[in-house]
């Protein structure tokens, strides 16, 4: 199994971290919050669907709410293949920075 | 102000959008701009939310063409397969359209030629003819497209709201330069002319060119004729009119481009006015009615109706104050737009020099045109829907692999445009071969330039297209409306609803080939009627010259006298009119005892001329030069005159008879009675007649009986005798029984058009019926052959199959009959003297279209009754 891109990773923690109210605009704040940078709708939206077609992610309609003129909201939600994905990324960075903060940067 | 994005930009981009997912992104772009309006501002939100638009448009356009294109490729593909495929499918529907687009383009150029008229000059729609109506009985109540010359400097100097008025008089007189002579249609003008109608100046000025009296302007074309290439200038030319007194000497003083065949003025020199003979005593003439008047309104006016009742004010004031006429009696004045002259003018009477075309003719070919393309549309619906089960499981496949009914439509209507494309290719050859007798037959003279037009391109394929999208169209929602799970549950016939539709749209196809049958046949039978019937007197071996030289008159005896030494001339008579067409009346005709007032056509000829055409006698006698007395005194009456004067023909002998003459009377008595002969138009009532004799100067034609032997030789004698007294005139000759038929001519080609198109309809309606029949014997070939096998013969499989179309043929007569008899009789309405329409010519009408049909179903139903049962039936 492949292994999830560093934005693809940054999506899907952002979709669980938000819980009932991930859909396209949070998830861009959260990822604009969390990176310092700026996220274009676009850019969210392609890893989003890709989640969505490897079974990572799985998302629904909402009602519909005044604020967007009258308009659905896709709410994403975290599949147990997508918290698998997350967790084999994790182990691997595990693996991979394991004792390196420490001697690189001196933290403890 | 609102937090919502731009509507535009909104809406632009929903359409932008997939449909699946636009739902929520539209939402999520929204939101993003409300959040951007309050943090940034309004104009980056616009911007931002703009940009998204330009973003998503490229992939979308390249999509959606990208797709279209592939699946439009697909549509053609299996457009192309099916014409291959289905032979005797293609052939019906490709030569049926073909046939129906080239009736139809024929018609179209003609109707657009005659649309076209007066068109041509700048400001043609401020340019109004004044036309006049007599309220006297006694001048007839017509319209006239002459008046006076002085009302144009009336007008002009009284109105100002007419930046220019002109008249114009038109004549037919001989051009002669050095040996060559030419007749020639001339235009006689004053006041403005070359203001109010605009012409392209090769050579000379529009302003001086008329400052001399003798100055003559030529069209490019006689120029050419009489003169090569070279500016002609200053050259000098003469004319010879029948109305001067002289030979007329002129000075060319500028040379324009020819007049187009679309104007109602068609001439091909123009001269002053002012050097007319006789036009000084019409200066101040309110009396004489002879010129056209033209005016141009000015920019800022309008023709409304307050200027209307100036006019007439002041018409009638003129006329009140300067002419003879009684003050009951002043005629009414009213203005047509010269755009209006050439099809609108049925009413008006023109006299001279004024081609005429007619709008009732126009719609009326308009139709027919229209019935043949549908009649072609329809064979494409019927054979399209019929065939529908065979294509059911193609149908079935695309949709249950996702075309939307919108697909399916589109994908039908482009196979009927496609195939009507086709047919435009074959019709345009069509159009090129029947042009030239086209045109002929309908009397025009129009070029084949317009080939290389654009706007005929663009309305050729114009038409093509919109033929395409109306056959296709039925076909098409009746083709999408199939249920998939149908189509493969139970390959069923088409529904119920489908037959009817198919039913009724035959029934209809020879509905109207039948009317048109109905109406070609009665034309016709009109026409033979008209041609064979005894019009009283004898139409053949008379040959008849048209006089116009006037100084022939006073040596007509001496030329008499040259003719008759010629064995094949047999008598020589002149005469002020031919006998079919007595066109000169009055009712100024007085005699003892008269208690009303008849309105008589007058006739003037000489000795032998009513012997000559075998005109019968019923009391007293001819003209003859055994009574000195009767070239001064003597008349004949008809038999109307007779009766309506209310005498017997024997009593009317010796009745003193008094014709009052504009400055003076003519007194004779009443010497002979013939039978009522046709003198006028078949659409016309028998009137009364009066005869008088003719003076050798006031004739207009020599009349001959010639015997039939060397025809050509006797016409060569005469033109070689005539040209000895008048060499400056041309030689014009008729035989009377063409000239007879020559006033028919109008009805006559009427008659052949609808006639070629009643066939062309009789034949699209055919072969779209075998190609129904085809199909349906292909669908039934089992039922018969299970019918032959359990004995049934070939009689009566035949009447099982045909009995369902002659249904249908029977019933669309008794929709045919009624319309086309009432047609008819409506048309028949114009004639005095008509055929009967008895039930003969129904019966011959549907016999034509139900042998046709018959004939057609038969060749395919009989086939399937002959062949051998096994092999419909071997294979299930």
């Amino acid at each position: 199994m492949k292994l999830l891109t560093r934005s693809e990773e940054y999506i899907l923690l952002a979709v669980w971290r938000l819980g009932e109210d991930a859909y396209s605009i949070p998830i861009q704040q959260k990822l604009n919050e969390i990176t310092g940078k700026e996220w274009s709708l676009g850019g969210i939206y392609m890893p989003l669907e890709r989640l969505e077609k490897r079974g990572q992610l799985m998302s629904m309609l909402s009602e519909s709410t005044p604020e967007r003129g009258g308009r659905h909201k896709r709410i994403y939600k975290l599949t147990p293949a997508g918290k698998k994905a997350l967790r084999e990324i994790y182990e691997v960075q595990q693996t991979i920075w394991a004792g390196i903060p420490q001697l690189m940067f001196g933290l403890s | 102000m609102s937090n919502r994005p731009p509507k535009i930009a909104e809406k632009l981009l929903s359409k932008l959008l997939y449909d699946d997912v636009w739902k929520t992104t539209l939402g999520d772009f929204e939101e993003q701009y409300a959040y951007l309006l309050e943090k940034e501002g309004e104009s980056t939100a616009k911007r931002w939310y703009w940009g998204q638009v330009l973003r998503y448009a490229p992939s979308k356009i390249v999509h959606k063409f990208y797709w279209s294109i592939e699946m439009f490729i697909n549509y053609l593909k299996m457009s192309f397969r099916r014409l291959r495929n289905n032979k005797t499918y293609s052939f019906i529907n490709i030569s049926g359209l073909a046939v129906g687009l080239a009736s139809f383009i024929l018609i179209g150029l003609f109707v657009q030629h005659e649309l076209s008229y007066d068109k041509h000059y700048e400001d043609s729609d401020r340019i109004y003819r004044v036309n006049k109506r007599n309220i006297d009985a006694y001048q007839g109540n017509n319209w006239n497209a002459v008046t006076p010359m002085p009302l144009h400097s009336g007008l002009k100097e009284n109105f100002p709201q007419f930046e220019h008025t002109t008249y114009v008089t038109a004549y037919t007189e001989v051009i002669k330069s050095g040996a060559d002579s030419f007749y020639e249609d001339g235009l006689y003008v004053g006041g403005e002319y070359f203001e109010t109608f605009n012409h392209t100046w090769v050579y000379g000025n529009p302003i001086t060119a008329l400052d001399n009296p003798e100055s003559i302007i030529l069209t490019q074309s006689l120029s050419t004729k009489i003169f090569g290439d070279k500016n002609p200038v200053g050259e000098s030319i003469s004319i010879i009119s029948a109305h001067e007194t002289d030979i007329k000497l002129k000075t060319v003083t500028g040379v324009i481009e020819d007049v187009p065949r679309t104007s109602h003025l068609y001439f091909s020199y123009i001269v002053n006015e002012v050097s007319r003979y006789w036009s000084k005593n019409d200066y101040n003439n309110w009396d004489s009615n002879s010129y056209f008047t033209y005016v141009k309104l000015s920019k800022q006016a309008s023709l409304n109706e307050e200027l209307q009742a100036k006019l007439s004010d002041y018409y009638n004031a003129q006329m009140t104050t300067q002419s003879s006429y009684n003050p009951d009696k002043i005629p009414q004045i009213g203005f047509q737009p010269i755009q209006d002259i050439h099809l609108k003018s049925t009413h008006i009477n023109h006299q001279r020099g004024v081609s005429l075309g007619d709008i009732k003719y126009m719609y009326f070919l308009l139709l027919i045109g229209l019935i043949i393309l549908l009649i072609a549309c329809v064979n494409y619906m019927n054979l399209a829907t019929a065939r529908a089960i065979m294509r059911a499981k193609e149908i079935g496949v695309r949709k249950v692999i996702g075309a939307l009914r919108s697909n399916l439509i589109m994908q039908f209507i482009s196979e009927a445009v496609l195939l009507s494309f086709i047919s435009i290719v074959l019709a345009l050859a069509l159009v090129r071969i029947l042009f030239p007798p086209f045109i002929d037959l309908v009397n025009r003279e129009i070029g084949m330039d317009f080939f290389t037009a654009p706007e005929f391109w663009l309305s050729v394929l114009g038409i093509s297209f919109l033929v395409g999208l109306i056959a296709g169209s039925y076909p098409a929602f009746y083709m999408s409306s199939l249920r998939p799970s149908g189509i493969f549950k139970n390959m069923t016939k088409g529904g119920k609803e489908n037959t009817f539709m198919r039913n009724a749209l035959v029934m209809g196809q020879f509905s109207i080939t039948t009317i048109l049958i109905i109406s070609s046949i009665v034309i016709f039978q009109q026409l033979d009627f008209i041609r064979t019937t005894d019009v009283g007197y004898t139409r053949d071996q008379i040959l008849t010259v048209h006089i116009k030289d006037e100084s022939v008159g006073e040596q007509y005896e001496a030329l008499a006298q040259h003719l008759k030494r010629n064995p094949n001339i047999q008598q020589v008579s002149i005469g002020n009119h031919l006998p079919n067409n007595i066109k000169s009346s009055t009712s100024g005709i007085q005699w003892p005892g008269k208690e009303e007032r008849i309105t008589f056509h007058l006739h003037n000829v000489h000795y032998d001329f009513y012997e000559m055409l075998d005109i019968e006698l019923i009391a007293g006698r001819f003209f003859s030069e055994e009574f000195s007395t009767d070239e001064s005194n003597a008349f004949l009456l008809n038999e109307s005159a007779v009766t309506k004067m209310g005498f017997t023909p024997e009593e009317a002998l010796g009745t003193p008879m008094r014709r009052l003459i504009p400055n003076g009377k003519v007194d004779g008595q009443v010497v002979g009675v013939v039978k009522d002969f046709s003198f006028l138009s078949f659409r016309l009532q028998q009137e009364a007649l009066l005869v008088g004799f003719t003076r050798p100067q006031d004739f207009d034609y020599l009349v001959m009986k010639v015997s039939p032997e060397n025809l050509q030789e006797t016409v060569t004698y005469v033109e070689t005798q005539v040209k000895q007294f008048s060499p400056n005139y041309p030689f014009e000759y008729a035989f009377l029984d063409d000239a007879f038929d020559n006033m028919y001519k109008t009805d006559l080609n009427l008659g052949t058009l609808l006639n070629a198109f009643a066939i062309l309809a009789l034949f699209i309606a055919a072969i779209g019926l075998f190609g129904l029949a085809s199909f349906m014997m292909e669908q039934r070939a089992k039922e018969i052959g299970i019918r032959k096998v359990l004995g049934a013969n070939v009689l009566q499989i035949l009447t099982v199959v045909n009995k369902d179309f002659m249904k249908l043929i029977a019933v669309s007569f008794v929709i045919a009959i009624p319309i086309g008899w009432y047609a008819m009789d409506t048309w028949l309405q114009d004639f005095a003297y008509k055929i009967e329409l008895g039930p003969s010519i129904f019966v011959a009408a549907t016999s034509i279209a139900i042998v046709v049909a018959l004939l057609t179903v038969s060749y395919k139903s009989f086939k399937t009754a002959t062949a051998n049962p096994v092999n419909s039936l071997r294979s299930e």
